[in-house]
C-alpha cells in the first residue's frame, strides 16, 4: 500500500511517501501560514519526485500536526499523539516512550503493548512554542540557527531567564541585552528554559516506561536544547535521522489501517 | 552593619549547623500568622520558607495555575533544599500554599506536619476562643514531637524573646519616618527576611548591635518616598531597583516586611489566650481582610506616618487575595490623592521592564514634590 | 425513534426538562426583583425573610457570561481597570462589572446589592466574595468561617467553632432585622429546613442511579438544573415538587435502560465547572460515545459516596447524620443555627474541604461510577477549582485511567478558551483510547 504522510506543523510542513512501511520519497517546505495546503502541496510533489512516481499512485493521503486541517485533499486526519507513537514504533522499535518537541507543541506519549498509546501529555499553554521561541531569540540576539545548535551549556553563575513563561523569557532576554549579557550567553539561557518547559512534559507521564526514550520533532537538531532537555530530563534519547519526519511519517503509518 | 544578606544565602546551612549544636528540631512554615512562640517555648527553630527560583522541572508536574512563590517552595522541597525540615507546619490563609501543604505531606510522609486553622472573621468575639482552642491543639503537638513538656516559664520566655525582637526591629524600621534616615529600604528589608531565618536569641544581640551602629551613621540624602503593598516579597530586588532610580522605600505592608513584627503580644495569664489575640490583632493578610477592611486602614496610617510620596503596588501573578483586595486600595489612595503604580510580578523581576515603570512613576510623581532638594532637576544617579 | 450511528443504547429526552427550565428562569428573575431587597451571597434561610430575596454572583456570571459573551468582555474589563485581578475568578469580574457599569446586557439598570452575606467556603475566592459591593457603596457585609480541619478530631475545639459559627449566623439574623426592619420568620424556617431534607435525599438517590450503566442522565444535562436548590434558591415548595419528580423521571430511566447518551461505551468523569460557554464538547465527544457521568461538583454535592468494607456503596456518614435531623428539634432560633454548622464541621462537602479525603475522592469516583477515563479542566482563575487536580490526574493515571487535562482561565470566562485545540486535544484523548468518531 502507498501512503503519503503529511505533518502540517506550524513552521515547516514535512510528507513522507510509503510503500509498505519503506519510506520511497521525502518532501518539506515552509508552513506557508494562510497558503499552508499549497506549501503541502509543494512538499508532496518534492517527495513524489523522490519516491519516482505520480500523486495517481497514492491509496491514501493522511494528515497530521497543527494544520491537519486545512489540507482539503487529506483523506483522514489523525492527532499528534497517535502520530508519534506509530514512528516511535516503526523506527525505533525498541523504544517504550516518545517526545515529539516541534516547533509549537511538545507531544510525549509511552507506548502500550496491548494498545498504541498507554500515556499521552501534552504540553502547557505556558510551555507551547519552544521551537517559535528560540527562532525568535536567535533572531533577536542576530544568531544563526547553526550557532544557537553549538551553544554551551547555561553557565551556573551566568544569566537566566524565567522558565515558566516564554513571554517573561523573552521580556527577561531583552532585559538581559541591554543590561550588556553576551548574546550567546543569554541564547544559552533561553534554550535552557526551553528544556525545562518541554520537560515538564515529561515529567507529566506517571508510568516508569521512560528507560528508552526516542525523540522527535524540529528540536531534535538543536544540539544544545537535547543536551539541556536530556540534564533535566535525566535520560539519553535516541534520535533517528529521520526524527524531523517523524510526524509524516507516523500518518503514513497510521493510514494502513484506517 | 552585619551581613544580612550572607545570613539569608546561608540560611540552609545555618538551620544544620543550629540542629547539630542543639540537637533539637526545625519547624518551617510560610503563612503570616504562624504563632512561633508556642514553637519556640518547646525547643524547636521556627523558621520562615523562603521561596526562590532556579530550574524548576518539577512543579508543573503537580500543581497547576499557582503563584511562582509556591512553584518555587515545592521545587526546592523536593529538590532537597529543606531536606533538614522536622516539621512543617500550615496556618491557614492562602489556599496555594494550603495545596503545597497537602502536597509535601502526601510527597514526603514521614515528615511531621500540622495544619492550624485560622479564622477568616478574626473580630467575632467568639474567634479569639476559636484561635485558643487551636493554640492548644498546636502546643499538644509540639509536645508530641518533642516529647517534651512545655512550660509556662518556657511560654513567657519565648514571649518576651519575641517582644524584644518586634521592638528591636520596630527601633530600626521607624528610622525611616524621618527625611534624613539612616537606613535604606533595601538594607530593612534584608534585615526584616535575615530575621525570619535566624534563631531571635542571636537575632536580638545583632540587632542591639546594629542599633548602636546606625546612631553613629550619616544620613542618607533625603529623596522620594515610596511605600510597598502587596504580595509577599521575599528579597529586596525591588528596593534595589528603586534606589538604583535615585528614590527610597520607607515604608511597606507586606507579610514578610513590617507585618510580620509591628503588634506586640500583650502578656495575660491565659497564655495562649495572649498568644491567639496577638495573631488576631496583627496587621491583616488580604485573605483575612473582608468585612471590616483593616487592611485600608494601616496602608493609609503608614503612609501618613512615614510621609510617603507614593505606593508601589506589586501583585504576584495569580495571588487571589490581593487580586480581590486591589479595587478597595486603589479606590482608597485614589480618594486620599496619593500617588500609586501597580504592576504584576513573579518571584523574579525583569529588572529591565520594571525600572521603566518604577522611573515613570517617578518622574509623573516629582512635580509635585517641592521638599526634596533639587525636586525640578533631571534625575542624576 | 430514529438512531444514530453507533448507538448502543435506547434514548428519550428528559420529560422534566421545561419545568426545570421555567424554575431557573424564575430565578433569574428574581435577581432584578425591585419588589424585594436583593442581597449577595447564599443562604437557605433567606426564604425566612419574606421581603428579603438573595443572589449568589456564580451563577449569575456565568449565565451572563454564556448569553452575552461581548457584553460579558466589556463587564470583566470594567472590573479589570478598577484593579480586580485578571486571574480571579470570572464569574464576579462579569457580574461586579455589571456594578461598575450600572447595567445589565440588556441595558436595564443593575440591582446594586444592599447585603452582603458571606458564603464561608475552603476557596479563597468564596472567602472573599461579595466585598466588591461593600467595597462599592457601604452596605451591610457579614463575615463567617468554614470549618477546615485536617486530621484528627478535637473535641474542644469544635465546639470553640460551633460556638462561633452559631455567633456569626445569630449576628447576622439579628442585624438584618434590626437593619431592614424585617422579622426572621422561624416557622417558615422549620419548613425550609424540612423540605431541603427531602431534596437532599431526592438527589442523593439520584446520584446512586447515575452510577448505573448506561447512566440515565450527563454531566451536560446535570450543568442546566442540578444547581436548582443549590446555587439557584428558589421557592421550597416548587423546589420539593421538582425533585422528586426527577428523581421518579430517574428511576425510570434506569428500570428501563434508557441512556442519556445513545452511544454510550467510554464513561469519563470530570472534577469541577467546565466552560460554560462551551458545553457542546459534551455532544461533541458523544460521537466517540464518551459521556460524562457527571463529578464532583454535581454528584458529591447532595452527599459524598464511598466504598464500605463490605463492598457496597452508600453515603459518607456526616456529623450527625443529616437524615436524623428532625424539623421538631428546632425549638429557638438559635437551635436551628446551632445544629447547622454542625453538620458542616466534618459534613457532606468533604470532597471540598477535607483536604485529607479530597486528593483521593477522585479515585473512588471513577471506581464507583465505572468510568473509564476522566477529563479535567484546570483554571487559571478560582484557585478552588484548580487546587490538587494535577495530584488526582495523576493518581488516576497510575491507577489506569486515561486522563486528560485542558487549561482554561475561569469557568465563566471563555477569553483564552482556543476551541480548535480544545477539540484537537480531545480528539488526541479518544483516539488514543482507540475510539474511533462515529460517522453523524
Amino acid at each position: 500500500m502507498i501512503i503519503a504522510g503529511i505533518d502540517m506543523g506550524m513552521e515547516n510542513v514535512k510528507v513522507v511517501i510509503m510503500e509498505n512501511g519503506q519510506i520511497r520519497g521525502r518532501g518539506k517546505n515552509l508552513s506557508g501560514g494562510a497558503k499552508r495546503a499549497s506549501a503541502a502541496e509543494k512538499a508532496l510533489e518534492e517527495a513524489l519526485k523522490e519516491a519516482g512516481m505520480g500523486k495517481d499512485k497514492l491509496e491514501k493521503i493522511i494528515a497530521t500536526g497543527k494544520g491537519k486541517f486545512d489540507l482539503p485533499f487529506a483523506d483522514r486526519c489523525v492527532s499528534e499523539a497517535v502520530t508519534t507513537a506509530h514512528a516511535a514504533k516503526l523506527l525505533c522499535p525498541e523504544a517504550t516512550t516518545a517526545v515529539d518537541a516541534g516547533a509549537d507543541e511538545t507531544v510525549v506519549v509511552t507506548l502500550g503493548t496491548n494498545k498504541l498509546v498507554d500515556e499521552m501529555a501534552i504540553n502547557e499553554k505556558c510551555a507551547a512554542g519552544p521551537g517559535i521561541f528560540l527562532r525568535t531569540i536567535a533572531r533577536r540576539l542576530e544568531l544563526t540557527m547553526e550557532e544557537m545548535n553549538e551553544l554551551p551549556p547555561v553557565k551556573p553563575e551566568g544569566p537566566r531567564v524565567n522558565d515558566g513563561c516564554v513571554v517573561f523569557a523573552e521580556t527577561d532576554a531583552l532585559s538581559l541585552l541591554n543590561w550588556g549579557a553576551s548574546p550567546k550567553d543569554i541564547a544559552a539561557a533561553a534554550t535552557d528554559a526551553a528544556a525545562v518547559r518541554v520537560c515538564t512534559a515529561i515529567n507529566d507521564i506517571t508510568g516508569t516506561k521512560l528507560n528508552c526514550a526516542v525523540l522527535f520533532g524540529g528540536l531534535a537538531k538543536n544540539a544544545a536544547f537535547v543536551n539541556a532537555l536530556q540534564h533535566y530530563a535525566k535520560l539519553n534519547f535516541v534520535i533517528p535521522d529521520e526524527a524531523e519526519y517523524a510526524g509524516a511519517i507516523g500518518a503514513a503509518c497510521a493510514g494502513v489501517n484506517a | 552593619m552585619e551581613n544580612f544578606k550572607e545570613m539569608i544565602a546561608n540560611r540552609h546551612k545555618y538551620a544544620e549547623d543550629w540542629k547539630k549544636r542543639t540537637g533539637g528540631m526545625v519547624l518551617v512554615y510560610n503563612q503570616p500568622y504562624m504563632p512561633e512562640e508556642i514553637a519556640y517555648a518547646g525547643g524547636m527553630l521556627p523558621l520562615r520558607m523562603l521561596p526562590e527560583q532556579k530550574p524548576d522541572v518539577i512543579s508543573a508536574k503537580w500543581l497547576y495555575g499557582c503563584c511562582y512563590p509556591v512553584k518555587n517552595m515545592i521545587n526546592q522541597v523536593l529538590s532537597g533544599d529543606y531536606d533538614y525540615m522536622d516539621v512543617y507546619v500550615y496556618v491557614e490563609d492562602c489556599q496555594w500554599v494550603w495545596n503545597f501543604h497537602e502536597l509535601i505531606t502526601d510527597l514526603k510522609p514521614g515528615l511531621l506536619n500540622h495544619f492550624m486553622f485560622f479564622c477568616d472573621h478574626p473580630t467575632a468575639p467568639t474567634s479569639k476562643y476559636v484561635m485558643r482552642s487551636e493554640m492548644q491543639v498546636f502546643k499538644n503537638k509540639v509536645e508530641e514531637w518533642t516529647g517534651k513538656e512545655i512550660t509556662n516559664e518556657a511560654l513567657d520566655h519565648a514571649i518576651e524573646l519575641y517582644n524584644t525582637n518586634r521592638r528591636l526591629l520596630r527601633r530600626i524600621y521607624e528610622l525611616r519616618k524621618v527625611y534624613d534616615m539612616v537606613i535604606l529600604g533595601s538594607e530593612m528589608m534584608h534585615i526584616m527576611i535575615a530575621n525570619q531565618v535566624m534563631d531571635k536569641a542571636e537575632m536580638n544581640g545583632i540587632l542591639e548591635k546594629l542599633i548602636a551602629e546606625l546612631e553613629e551613621r550619616e544620613p542618607f540624602e533625603d529623596r522620594i518616598r515610596l511605600m510597598l503593598v502587596g504580595s509577599e516579597l521575599f528579597n529586596a530586588e525591588l528596593e534595589e531597583i528603586v534606589e538604583s532610580l535615585g528614590a527610597h522605600v520607607v515604608a511597606d505592608e507586606t507579610d514578610y516586611g513590617s507585618s510580620y513584627f509591628w503588634n506586640d503580644l500583650v502578656p495575660q495569664k491565659d497564655r495562649l489566650l495572649a498568644i491567639a489575640l496577638r495573631y488576631l490583632e496583627k496587621p491583616r493578610s488580604a485573605m483575612k481582610d473582608s468585612n471590616w477592611r483593616h487592611r485600608l486602614q494601616h496602608i493609609f496610617e503608614m503612609t501618613e506616618d512615614f510621609m510617603v510620596d507614593g505606593v508601589l503596588i506589586g501583585k504576584q501573578l495569580v495571588c487571589q487575595p490581593h487580586g480581590s483586595d486591589n479595587y478597595a486600595i486603589w479606590k482608597l489612595l485614589r480618594e486620599r490623592a496619593i500617588p500609586f503604580h501597580f504592576f504584576e510580578r513573579d518571584t523574579t523581576l525583569p529588572i529591565d521592564e520594571t525600572s521603566v515603570r518604577i522611573e515613570a512613576f517617578l518622574d509623573m510623581i516629582r512635580p509635585g514634590i517641592t521638599r526634596v532638594r533639587g525636586w525640578n532637576q533631571p534625575l542624576v544617579i | 425513534m430514529a438512531r444514530v450511528n453507533g448507538q448502543i443504547w435506547e434514548t428519550r429526552p428528559l420529560e422534566f426538562w421545561d419545568r426545570a427550565k421555567e424554575l431557573r428562569a424564575g430565578w433569574e428573575q428574581s435577581a432584578e426583583s425591585k419588589e424585594k431587597i436583593v442581597g449577595q451571597g447564599h443562604g437557605a434561610w433567606a426564604g425566612a425573610f419574606p421581603a428579603i430575596t438573595i443572589i449568589e454572583d456564580n451563577p449569575r456570571g456565568s449565565t451572563i457570561a454564556a448569553k452575552d459573551m461581548p457584553f460579558a468582555r466589556t463587564a470583566r474589563l470594567a472590573s479589570e481597570v478598577r484593579g480586580w485581578g485578571r486571574e480571579l475568578c470570572g464569574y464576579h469580574g462579569v457580574l461586579w462589572g455589571c456594578q461598575f457599569l450600572g447595567q445589565n446586557p440588556d441595558g436595564t439598570p443593575f440591582n446594586n446589592r444592599k447585603l452582603v452575606v458571606p458564603m464561608p467556603a475552603t476557596c479563597d475566592q468564596h472567602t472573599k466574595r461579595g466585598i466588591q459591593c461593600r467595597d462599592f457603596e457601604p452596605v451591610p457585609q457579614w463575615q463567617g468561617d468554614a470549618t477546615v480541619y485536617v486530621g484528627e478530631n478535637d473535641f474542644d475545639r469544635e465546639v470553640e467553632m460551633v460556638n462561633h459559627r452559631v455567633y456569626n449566623e445569630l449576628k447576622m439574623i439579628n442585624d438584618i432585622e434590626r437593619i431592614f426592619g424585617q422579622k426572621f420568620d422561624e416557622d417558615a424556617m422549620r419548613e425550609i429546613v424540612g423540605l431541603y431534607s427531602k431534596v437532599a435525599e431526592y438527589r442523593a438517590e439520584i446520584f446512586m442511579m447515575q452510577m448505573n450503566t448506561p447512566a440515565p442522565l450527563s454531566a451536560k444535562d446535570l450543568y442546566s438544573f442540578y444547581t436548582l436548590g443549590g446555587r439557584l434558591t428558589i421557592d421550597p415548595v416548587e423546589l420539593e415538587k421538582f425533585w422528586k419528580l426527577v428523581r421518579d423521571e430517574i428511576r425510570w430511566r434506569v428500570d428501563n435502560k434508557i441512556a442519556a447518551v445513545g452511544t454510550e461505551r467510554f464513561r469519563f468523569l470530570e472534577a469541577h465547572p467546565p466552560q460554560y460557554s462551551f458545553l457542546k464538547y459534551y455532544r461533541y465527544l458523544e460521537q466517540y460515545g464518551a459521556v460524562c457521568v457527571g463529578s464532583q461538583y454535581t454528584n458529591f454535592t447532595a452527599a459524598v459516596y464511598e466504598r464500605k468494607p463490605n463492598g457496597e456503596v452508600a453515603q459518607r456518614e456526616t456529623n450527625p447524620p443529616r437524615r436524623q435531623i428532625g424539623i421538631e428539634e428546632f425549638k429557638t432560633r438559635e437551635d436551628l443555627f446551632r445544629r447547622t454548622p454542625e453538620l458542616n464541621i466534618r459534613g457532606p462537602g468533604g470532597f471540598k474541604s477535607d483536604e485529607n479525603h479530597r486528593p483521593y475522592a477522585l479515585n473512588e469516583f471513577a471506581d464507583m461510577y465505572h468510568c473509564d477515563g476522566a477529563f479535567f479542566w484546570v483554571w487559571r482563575c478560582g484557585v478552588g477549582c484548580t487546587m490538587t487536580r494535577k495530584e488526582q490526574a495523576i493518581r488516576l493515571r497510575r491507577a489506569g485511567y486515561s486522563v486528560l487535562t485542558y487549561e482554561g482561565s475561569a469557568p465563566g470566562d471563555p477569553t483564552d478558551l482556543d476551541e480548535k485545540r480544545f477539540l484537537e486535544q480531545l480528539d488526541a484523548w479518544m483516539e488514543t483510547n482507540n475510539l474511533v468518531k462515529y460517522e453523524n
